[in-house]
């Protein structure tokens, strides 16, 4: 089985600095595998144990610091690694469609039957990537996959939605997968330890656009027009009326001003417990 | 109100909201977004309009005032759940009728189900996501999308480079009440026919108390060093049970082994949002309330009446844990 992972190199968002002079936000140059991108190559190489002859390619487009992840990601297990070198000669970020396009593009020589990826980047999280690499490819797709088995060429998988509920999909391969970073426990890549050693002579394969039948990269989609620090979105709301500093410190903490306290025969307390949360439910 | 056939002729530019309140969704949202719907459009002068699943549920939304400031509501098949079957289904009835109406944009709410459909039809209208907005201004006849990036370190301000139709997803808590009158809204039925999709669901479930995370839960138990012992706490567990209600503990619970580590809750734990935090013997220390700081009914059960808890409640109950949680366990089982 050939199995595909994606990854974005992710900016490491705590080294993030402001211009001094106008206050403008300076994205980090240092980048890293992020905690979903890890599960979705562990992910893959847990597959190749339990499937025999398996084969991992692990595919980044990046136009600056990605040999080292890949790198990473070869000691980790993976088979090959493929930078997708894309100079496209500023800062900003790529576009996700575009992204997507080029990814299909590199999908398409490599013929897999799976492609895994995270389902969302923890720098913009948008979570579109999965979607839009499968629509380019024609493939179905599951994105916030917490777990999945694969048999016979159908891939059984649960999927991960708000307040504890979940979905299951069975779909047939070739399929794009997008996981939680709750799928699997990374493994730790020890120094000198089997998989590593045995990614000692492999190199970083380096494809540019037009290996991939394209001349110059897609259009972007969207455009930035500034980053900026954050700022609160404007409220439309009436101001609150003050009142004494202890309400409005109770505010600020969250609480309200009309509070209740009930007293009385456990039976009773009991009922208006209920009613409480009967109401409140509501 | 009836639905009725849809007519081409009088095509005008639009803004739409998707609407939906299947299981999992906050049934405020709909309401919210028919809201933000309505500013955008008065922004943008075009008409604010809703989108849902089925004809039922448009008539259900309407009878419940949920779609207050929107001027149609576009049903995508007329039977009940009309066989939409998962995103991908109605991520291609949506495609077929953004095609027909040609709607300037489509707010989505990011929540996981919406985000999904969201996701396949700008991938399938080779459109651009502008994904999660925490605020949407409209200039030179487009929104600019104002974004959280990079953890909420900074803003990304981002505006679409293709024609419309736009799609858009806005942060759940971001979306404000619906304060519009409530005006006549138009149901109008747009008969789409899907095409077969190969994403196969096969069911939707949610998981049982017991196993449900803090963050997802709706009702929350904490315990604290009011838990006198391990048959109260095995209580509490049983009302949790009742409630489809998840347990969490303050850091002295965890210390003490109530709960485990991860089920903390507070500024070195969690931080949770539920409907409903119950606090069972509780105290409130300013890290603990900073965890809840966004729970939106909360009641204290504590013997102390003056402890900081009491300030955060709406509702304080002023017993032991010991009298009252058996008392409710009963009434409940009782009901059932």
């Amino acid at each position: 089985m050939k199995i595909v992972v994606c990854l974005k190199p992710a900016v490491v968002a705590s080294e993030f600095a402001c211009e001094a002079t106008t206050g403008a936000p300076i994205r980090p140059e240092r980048v890293q595998i992020s905690e979903v991108d890890e599960a979705a190559l562990q992910t893959a190489l847990d597959l190749k144990k339990s499937h025999n002859g398996s084969q991992i390619t692990v595919l980044c487009i990046a136009d600056r610091a990605a040999e080292s992840l890949l790198r990473h990601t070869l000691h980790a297990g993976a088979d090959h690694a493929i930078k997708l070198d894309v100079q496209h000669g500023d800062n900003i970020p790529f576009d996700t469609s575009a992204a997507a396009k080029i990814a299909a593009a590199a999908i398409r020589e490599i013929k897999p039957d799976l492609v895994i990826c995270g389902a969302r980047s923890p720098d913009h999280g948008s979570g579109f990537f999965p979607y839009a690499l499968a629509a380019a490819m024609d493939y179905p797709v599951v994105a916030g996959a917490v777990s999945l088995t694969l048999e016979q060429n159908r891939l059984t998988t649960v999927r991960k939605l708000a307040q504890g509920w979940r979905e299951n999909y069975r779909l047939d391969l070739p399929a794009v997968l997008a996981v939680e970073a709750d799928i699997v426990q990374p493994t730790h890549v020890a120094v000198m330890g089997r998989s590593y050693r045995e990614a000692v002579g492999r190199t970083v394969e380096t494809w540019p656009l037009d290996k991939l039948g394209m001349e110059t990269c897609p259009d972007s989609l969207e455009q930035e027009i500034e980053l900026s620090m954050p700022r609160p979105r404007r409220k439309t709301a009436a101001r609150s009326k003050g009142g004494s500093s202890r309400n409005r410190l109770k505010r600020m903490k969250g609480g309200s001003d009309k509070s209740e306290t009930l007293e009385g025969p456990p039976e009773q307390l009991a009922v208006e417990f209920l009613q409480r949360i009967r109401q409140w439910q509501q | 109100m009836l639905a009725r056939e849809h007519d081409v002729s009088a095509v005008e530019a639009e803004i739409w909201a998707f609407l939906h309140d299947e299981d999992g969704v906050a049934p405020e949202l709909p309401q919210r977004m028919a809201g933000e719907c309505h500013r955008l459009a008065r922004l943008a002068g075009s008409r604010a309009c809703g989108v849902v699943s089925c004809s039922e549920t448009a008539e259900r939304m309407l009878a419940q005032q949920e779609t207050k400031g929107l001027e149609a509501l576009y049903s995508l098949v007329e039977t009940p759940g009309g066989g939409i079957t998962n995103g991908a289904d109605l991520a291609v009835r949506l495609e077929e009728a953004i095609k027909e109406r040609q709607p300037l944009l489509v707010l989505f709410p990011a929540s996981s189900i919406a985000n999904d459909i969201a996701a396949r039809l700008a991938a399938r209208l080779d459109r651009p996501l502008l994904g999660t907005a925490v605020d949407i201004e409209w200039e030179h006849d487009a929104p600019v999308i104002r974004r959280e990036v990079y953890g909420n370190r900074a803003h990304q301000i981002v505006k679409p480079s293709t024609p419309p139709p736009w799609l858009a997803t806005v942060a759940v808590g971001v979306l404000e009440e619906n304060t519009v009158a409530a005006s006549d809204t138009e149901i109008t039925c747009l008969a789409t026919a899907a095409e077969p999709v190969q994403e196969m669901l096969e069911g939707r479930r949610r998981l049982p108390a017991s196993e449900l995370d803090l963050v997802d839960a709706d009702i929350v138990l904490s315990v604290g060093r009011g838990i006198s012992s391990n048959a109260v706490l095995e209580q509490v567990h049983r009302l949790a049970e009742l409630l489809d209600a998840a347990v969490g503990g303050s850091r002295e619970a965890v210390f003490s082994g109530l709960v485990p580590r991860e089920r903390q809750i507070g500024a070195s734990g969690k931080w949770i949002a539920p409907r409903i935090y119950v606090a069972l013997g509780i105290s409130g220390s300013t890290y603990h309330l900073m965890g809840i700081r966004d729970a939106k009914h909360v009641l204290s059960i504590n013997t102390d009446a003056t402890a900081p808890m009491v300030g955060r409640a709406k509702t304080n109950i002023v017993a032991s844990i010991d009298d009252i949680v058996p008392q409710v366990i009963a009434a409940l089982e009782k009901d059932k």
